[in-house]
């Protein structure tokens, strides 16, 4: 049995919880798989459907950036001018903040000119790999089509030795038809998912590269002022800047 | 039997069992073990706290756990590989903050969660995004060596120190856990090579109930790796 505390009515509360989390991770599992069939199917028939998703789960991921962006500023600033925060530690001058500003920016220029033509050499690529599978899927459509149309053709006017065939000519040429656009069909449906794929990579190589941008400015700008509080060792190793953990997600 | 679970009363850093050997696991009911870790029991994968620490998850290759109910089987046994150790730790309502890669199990009680931290200190050298577990139960963290654990009382003397024994700094990259209540000091080199690579950094524990690291004897993880410091950087 577990050995937990009589008194705590709030530890059982949580072994309710993460108990009701467990029985209900299959349904869950079910659901999404459910949902991503949906999704699948909707695309296939309706390839709008996935694009209008995409577009909503866009917006709302601008709309929750712009909400998060100043409480994160808001919470970098708090955290660090706090009592025992660095900036309250290491409070530098114009001069010393000035040369802090530019050694960052030049120590970030090299990594941040690399990440840009990195993901527009991935943009080009993508393109590129589009433009080939639109040509390639587009003349098999045609093809396509033409034999749809040669069949059409056929069925208005069936020539001599489709009359002799056995069996109905005209309900073989009907089915033979009905194969034929629905080839076609089919094929419109794959390049518009392959390219549906392939914006998708755009979008996620376009995310990660913000997401870097952010990330190695935070990382470059901090090494810089750890290294120039340190670099006054009576400041830095007298008082030092404390690292704490109490912080929350915004908070 | 193993003693998992320990006695009212004792504080965190004693409720922490270090095995170097396979132990038993008869004091679990169920655990939400790590895929392809632990006893060779029948496969049972879900995904607990779906939305808990999903990007760590992820990227740590454990969004999907394997539940185990060891009450079902006799004599279960936990393996232990040679080079490597487990550690227990039993939470009564504390939060840890560990990484994600280092966990081999956690029980259903416990309760995953991320904090962001942008303490300029802390953004210099580690990810913003930190994995914490709390509530009532155990956890148990795979290490690759001489296990190192520190508890430090922020009015203990200078003399009195560490737990383990006179303060010291340890690397950043070497912490496996650490109580949520921690406070640490970075100790890093004021030179330009510091402010534009990758050269690790060195912590003191100013205050802490529990730290759980790594001995710098460990040769598993070395702090000269490249790729695991530019990985941190890149990965979210």
């Amino acid at each position: 049995m577990h050995d937990l505390p009589q008194s705590h009515d709030a530890s059982d509360a949580v072994v309710n919880t993460a108990a009701h989390h467990a029985s209900d991770d299959r349904n869950w599992l079910f659901g999404v798989l459910c949902m991503a069939v949906a999704l699948v199917a909707a695309g296939w028939f309706a390839p709008v459907i996935l694009v209008g998703l995409l577009v909503l789960v866009m917006l709302g991921g601008a709309v929750a950036i712009l909400v998060a962006l100043p409480l994160l500023v808001h919470k970098l600033v708090r955290e660090n001018t706090a009592e025992d925060g660095f900036l309250h530690v290491w409070q530098p001058t114009l001069w010393q903040a000035t040369v802090a500003v530019v050694m960052t920016l030049l120590s970030w220029i090299p990594f941040g000119v690399a990440s840009v033509l990195l993901f527009s050499a991935n943009g080009v690529l993508v393109r590129f790999l589009a433009a080939l599978i639109e040509r390639g899927i587009q003349k098999s459509i045609e093809k396509t089509g033409e034999l749809g149309e040669s069949v059409d053709t056929m069925q208005a006017s069936p020539s001599f030795f489709i009359r002799i065939l056995p069996g109905d000519s005209a309900e073989l040429l009907s089915s033979l038809s009905a194969g034929v656009r629905g080839s076609e069909q089919m094929l419109q449906h794959l390049l518009a998912i392959l390219l549906f794929l392939l914006v998708l990579e755009g979008i996620f190589g376009w995310i990660f590269l913000v997401w870097l941008t952010v990330r190695s400015s935070l990382y470059l700008i901090a090494r810089r002022i750890v290294a120039e509080a340190h670099a006054d060792a009576s400041q830095a190793r007298s008082r030092g800047a404390v690292t704490h953990f109490h912080m929350g997600f915004f908070r | 039997m193993t003693q998992l679970r320990h006695p009212p009363n004792t504080p965190l850093a004693q409720r922490v069992s270090v095995f170097k050997e396979n132990f038993g696991v008869e004091e679990l009911e169920t655990v939400y073990a790590r895929r392809g870790s632990g006893p060779e029991v029948e496969g049972n994968n879900r995904i607990p706290q779906r939305f808990r620490c999903i990007v760590s998850r992820l990227l740590s290759g454990s969004y999907v756990w394997n539940k185990i109910e060891a009450r079902r089987s006799t004599h279960l046994e936990w393996p232990v590989a040679a080079s490597e150790r487990v550690a227990v730790v039993e939470l009564r309502g504390e939060t840890l903050c560990f990484r994600m890669r280092r966990v081999l199990f956690f029980e259903p009680t416990l309760e995953l969660s991320t904090i962001i931290n942008l303490q300029v200190q802390w953004c210099a050298f580690e990810s913003p995004f930190i994995s914490c577990i709390s509530g009532h139960g155990l956890v148990a963290f795979r290490l690759d060596g001489t296990p190192e654990l520190v508890s430090r009382d922020s009015n203990a003397s200078d003399s009195a120190r560490e737990s383990g024994g006179v303060l010291r700094s340890r690397s950043m990259s070497r912490l496996v856990a650490w109580s949520r209540d921690s406070k640490f000091r970075t100790i890093a080199k004021g030179d330009l090579f510091n402010a534009i690579t990758f050269a690790s950094c060195a912590i003191e524990v100013v205050e802490s109930p529990l730290v759980l690291g790594l001995r710098a004897d460990s040769e598993s993880e070395s702090d000269g790796r490249l790729l695991a410091r530019i990985l941190r950087l890149v990965v979210p």
